[in-house]
């Protein structure tokens, strides 16, 4: 038998048959590994899983199930699982990238009870004593040619994998995601300003559906917030705010009930806000001395709305420090002033600090007229590490912001626009991208290409380009389906 | 008939469900029965999600509901299968394919927790999205509410309302002529100023001054479209505010940014390793989540609060805050967690102690708080709290009690109303035994109450007290109608302090229950001395004494020559010597009792009488003293008499 690698392009989304069959592989690996092969249940599970594995051997030879960064094809079309995943897929996916595997094929020769015996061979495999070859070479020994295992693919392949048709799924997904914690937001603040109750029910639900979206697909998210002209900013800024910590938090490893706290407390970061005087907020003229003191107390009566307006639990303690802190820097300057005593700001606090910054200050909308480009920003920010803001959490940021951050707009050597859709691992300087035009215009529908594959070497970034400087707005492109 | 039988089986595990459910909360976790119960149960689970598949259940009030039958209906409020789910806003619970007894036995611990947390604040919806169970899977009235917003969210109208100042392309032909389009595509470098450089863009103040010339001294560059044109507002933005560039960057905290922007490392230059963590870094990534582990809500709400009550320059913003303390203090009692509400009382205290002399009005909103927490409402919080949580320790109650001055004693005294674990009672009797000295009036009004266990409670405190006072009040308990009160009353006079509690003892002493006049003797005669001694000569000498039952007289005449030593032998003889021609019953037992008392009399004069008794030409009597001087030996020297 020989090993293949998982690394070839990927066509589109699956269907119900896919899902099915992705579904019973699971069912019935978990099976083989809880009980033997003469058991009722596994015997009931391989009957199911052979019934599904059939007609799509009848349709395409061979069904080829791959596992990429978490996201799996059958026969390169992505599976899609909503939120939760799959039964005990978890801790054999584990165990696939311990032993290199990618994935599995099976050929349309394959009878029951080779499909049984492969699945007992499996479950029986010794994570430390194996690698790919060893398992590939026994596999063959046991008879078992119609099964073949895949390598797994590279970090940073996962990209190109995505097909446009899969991309475009989960764009719109989150879209829809990203735009309900808006409205989410928007209820809040009338809420807060009406001094009504707010609803924290349906808040931690959009924190829980941002977070099911970011693990499945941190990009898509990413981009949405790089929009920074919407009319509605105020509500734009606290999702986008929770989006990067939330990406930030999943980077982390931190766990569910943290990250919901995490996003949750994002969310309400500026609440205080919402309380300063209208006439404050509606100046048109330059802040004078009085009227930026007033503005510097956000954090004190963000922490007060908090504690006040909401029951008390783990999440509105979380919120309540959060907004208190996430002006105040690393070396407590900053605002508020501590009167009491200098304690340390909370790990949610420094991940909200940082990502406020950026976003505000790359919309340019919060204190600024004119917004900077992200990598400034960066910049800027990198000169801020060690005193201003925790240094290794800017720097796992950075990581995620890139040299081309997602939702920029890029000149290729091409003489191609295009707009950054998702970083590379592992090089920076070769993001996945969608072209939306060239010398002769905007294309109506645009190209999605990897620039760090191989066939892609012609094109590679010129440089980055200021929508604004050149009437267009990045919203276009970032919206379009 | 197939389709018959699976309802039927649906109808069974929900009921079975439920079961469970009732005996995992309510069992210990090493109990067998849960354990065989739960085991069983999901065994059966398991093998119906393989038999049928995906199984999807609405939820109502009190029914589910699967494909148009109901298949779970509730017969009792506090029975509800439904309720747990419906409760918490679950509309649908799907039971997917692939469901193992794992990720059951998972489920039920999350509803385990649920149900038996004292925690208000934990919901089952975030409990169930948390764990990662993967194969139950529900759907909310938020998610309800959520997924109107895909309808109601319109694109096209979101992107109408976008400014018309950014020009936006449809297609190729917006695009032709468009100058600044082309540009684009010239050469860099050989354009003008053309991306936002940061080196090369003008940076404005709001008065419009460029900082060029200040480059050096410049904190912050602040690009602008067109240098010197003042900042304008876009109304109704909550967050377009316009100001000085430098306060600009103070808000970004950015104001010590230095400033030669030429040694701004590029990042596009930055090698992509850059970008990774080192080991290093990731262990100090690690340091910081491990302290985030540590995050205490309450702990950190109290330090919170702490610095909020700084924070306020203006006496009315001051008082919210202080409204807010007051509203936490109260959610951290019912949430059981005195410690930390200790936390924000005392610093309250505290502050209001220090910034009396200069802001007597702050002070005062503070002091008021204070007194507010000990009052009848806010205690009741913290007497549901202290039943709830049993686990509260006696340290933590007194430590928060210690907070309360003489105003709450009446509302800490009611507390014993309320009460039921006696470890948290008794720690409040003896807060109050110590804290009541001069308020009397309040601990001592529960004699009058109804309960008995009440009136226990203030006999506790005020034996302890053991002033004057207290034993105006205790005496009034004399004649209480529950034996149980009154022998309390007896018991607890033992040890107080006060001589006055002889005269209450006395009285007992005719009670008419035996046990209460026994410990009232016992109780006089524990406390040695001349009064006590007086005490009993008066009850002997009391007219009633006679028809007191014998053993009555028996314990009063021992305890008479226990504590009068020599002074009570004469009275004893005289009852020994006592001539009884007739055998009169009672004469014969008062001499029995005498000798039984001298018995137990150390003074010599006792053994004199006794001696002398010893040689009597009454039989009766000597025999009898002979008798009793040996058992005083052996009492004296060595051996027990009983
Ligand atoms: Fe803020
Ligand atoms: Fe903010």
């Amino acid at each position: 038998m020989s090993v293949t690698t998982a690394q070839d392009a990927l066509r589109s989304i699956a269907g119900k048959e896919e899902e099915r069959f992705l579904s019973a592989f699971f069912v019935l690996y978990k099976t083989a590994r809880l009980v033997d092969k003469d058991n009722k249940t596994f015997l009931n599970q391989s009957e199911k899983f052979y019934n599904t594995l059939m007609p799509i051997c009848d349709k395409f030879g061979s069904v080829n199930l791959k596992n990429i960064s978490g996201r799996f094809f059958v026969n390169e079309s992505i599976v899609r699982f909503d939120g939760s995943g799959l039964s005990g897929a978890d801790s054999i996916i584990t165990e696939w990238n311990e032993l290199g595997i990618g994935g599995v094929s099976f050929n349309e020769e394959i009878s029951k009870d080779e499909a049984e015996r492969f699945f007992i061979f499996m479950a029986k495999i010794k994570p430390n004593a194996e690698n790919l070859e060893s398992l590939s070479l026994k596999l063959k020994a046991n008879n078992l040619a119609a099964v073949q295992l895949f390598s797994k693919a590279a970090d940073g392949e996962d990209a190109e994998l995505l097909t446009e048709e899969a991309r475009r799924q989960l764009r719109t997904q989150a879209r829809s995601t990203f735009f309900k914690a808006m409205e989410v937001v928007q209820e809040i603040v009338v809420s807060t300003k009406s001094d009504s109750e707010i609803n924290i029910s349906k808040t931690k639900r959009v924190v829980h559906s941002l977070l099911d979206q970011i693990s499945q697909d941190e990009s898509s998210l990413i981009e949405l917030a790089s929009i920074k002209n919407f009319d509605d900013y105020t509500f734009a800024h606290s999702t986008n705010v929770a989006v990067y910590s939330l990406t930030i938090g999943v980077r982390l490893g931190l766990d569910r009930a943290r990250l919901s706290q995490l996003g949750f407390s994002a969310l309400f970061h500026d609440i205080g806000k919402v309380k300063l005087p209208t006439d404050l907020i509606n100046k048109p003229d330059a802040y004078d001395e009085n009227d930026w003191i007033q503005m510097q107390r956000h954090p004190l009566l963000g922490a007060k709305t908090i504690l006040r307006n909401m029951k008390f639990d783990v999440h509105t303690a979380r919120a309540a420090r959060g907004a208190f802190e996430h002006h105040i820097n690393n070396d407590f300057t900053g605002y508020p002033m501590l009167r009491l005593e200098k304690v340390e700001t909370t790990l949610f606090s420094k991940i909200i600090s940082i990502v406020d910054s950026f976003d505000a200050l790359t919309s340019g909308r919060v204190y600024l007229k004119k917004s900077i480009e992200p990598e400034d920003v960066i910049k800027k920010m990198q000169y801020q590490m060690k005193i201003k803001f925790d240094e290794f959490l800017l720097k796992l940021f950075n990581d995620i912001i890139g040299v081309y951050p997602v939702g920029s707009l890029v000149l290729l050597t091409t003489d191609e626009i295009a707009l950054v859709l998702s970083n590379n691992k592992t090089d920076k300087s070769k993001p996945f991208v969608k072209i939306v035009g060239d010398k002769n215009g905007i294309h109506q529908s645009p190209i999605w290409f990897d620039l760090a594959s191989e066939e892609n070497n012609d094109r590679k970034i010129v440089r980055k380009i200021d929508p604004e400087n050149h009437g267009l707005d990045i919203k276009d492109f970032i919206l379009e389906v | 008939m197939a389709e018959n039988n699976k309802i039927q089986d649906i109808t069974f595990i929900l009921k079975d469900l439920l079961k469970v459910i009732k005996v995992v909360t309510l069992y210990p976790e090493d109990n067998p029965l849960p354990t065989s119960l739960r085991r069983s149960f999901s065994e059966k689970l398991e093998s119906l999600v393989e038999e049928y598949g995906e199984m999807s259940f609405s939820i109502a009030e009190d029914t589910m509901t699967y494909e148009k039958e109901i298949v779970y209906e509730s017969k009792s409020k506090e029975d509800n299968l439904a309720g747990i789910f419906y409760d918490t806003g679950i509309t649908q619970l799907i039971i997917c394919d692939g469901l193992f007894v794992d990720e059951i036995y998972q489920f039920l611990d999350v509803i385990k927790q649920y149900i038996n947390s004292n925690d208000k604040s934990l919901d089952l919806v975030s409990l169930l999205w948390e764990s990662t169970i993967s194969q139950i899977k529900f759907k909310t009235l938020e998610d309800i509410a959520l997924s109107q917003y895909d309808d109601g969210f319109n694109l096209q109208d979101f992107m109408a309302k976008q400014n018309t100042d950014i020009e936006h392309f449809e297609g190729q032909q917006a695009v032709d002529g468009s100058a600044d389009y082309e540009k684009i595509f010239i050469p860099h470098g050989t354009e003008n100023v053309e991306e936002t450089n940061l080196t090369d863009t003008n940076v404005a103040t709001a008065e419009g001054t460029s900082l060029n010339q200040n480059r050096n001294n410049s904190i912050f560059y602040a690009v602008v479209p067109e240098s010197g044109k003042s900042m304008r507002m876009a109304e109704n933005e909550i967050d377009e505010v316009a100001f000085k560039t430098a306060e600009a960057a103070a808000a970004m905290g950015l104001d010590d940014l230095p400033q030669a922007a030429n040694s701004v490392p590029d990042t596009t230059m930055i090698l992509n390793e850059s970008f990774a963590l080192s080991e290093e870094e990731e262990i100090k990534i690690q340091d910081l989540l491990r302290a985030d582990t540590e995050f205490d809500p309450y702990l950190s709400t109290a330090l919170l609060l702490k610095e909020m009550l700084h924070q306020e320059d203006e006496m009315g913003m001051f008082y919210e805050t202080v409204t807010i303390c007051e509203k936490i203090l109260q959610e951290f009692i019912s949430h059981g967690k005195l410690a930390e509400a200790s936390i924000i009382l005392s610093y309250i205290i505290a502050l209001e102690k220090k910034i009396r002399p200069k802001q007597p009005l702050w002070a005062e909103r503070l002091k008021d708080a204070a007194i507010t927490a000990g009052s009848s409402e806010r205690l009741l919080v913290l007497s549901d709290a202290l039943n709830i949580y049993k686990e509260i320790s006696s340290l933590e109650l007194k430590k928060y009690l210690s907070l309360f001055s003489w105003e709450a004693l009446n509302n800490i005294t009611d507390l014993l109303n309320t009460l039921e674990n006696e470890t948290h009672k008794e720690c409040i009797v003896s807060y109050l035994a110590e804290n009541g000295k001069n308020n009397i009036d309040f601990v001592g009004k529960g004699i009058f109450h109804k309960r008995s266990d009440v009136v226990c409670n203030a006999i506790t405190i005020l034996s302890k007290i053991g002033d004057k006072k207290s034993l105006i009040y205790l005496s009034k308990l004399v004649e209480h109608r529950d034996e149980t009160v009154r022998l309390a009353l007896v018991k607890a006079l033992k040890d107080s302090p006060s001589e006055g509690v002889l005269t209450i003892l006395k009285r007992a002493a005719f009670d008419s229950n035996q046990d209460i006049r026994n410990q009232a003797i016992e109780s006089i005669v524990s406390r040695e001395g001349k009064p006590a001694f007086e005490t009993i000569t008066e009850v002997i000498n009391d007219n009633s004494f006679i028809v007191n039952d014998q053993s009555d007289q028996l314990a009063l005449l021992k305890a008479y020559s226990k504590l009068g030593g020599e002074y009570a032998v004469e009275y004893l003889t005289r009852l020994i010597t006592k001539v009884n021609l007739f055998k009169n019953a009672q004469i014969q037992f008062f001499r029995f009792a005498a000798f039984e008392a001298m018995i137990i009399n150390k003074s010599d004069r006792c053994e004199q009488e006794l001696l002398k008794f010893s040689r009597s030409i009454r039989p009766d009597i000597k025999k009898q003293a002979q008798n009793a001087l040996q058992k005083r030996r052996e009492y004296m020297y060595g051996g027990e008499t009983s």
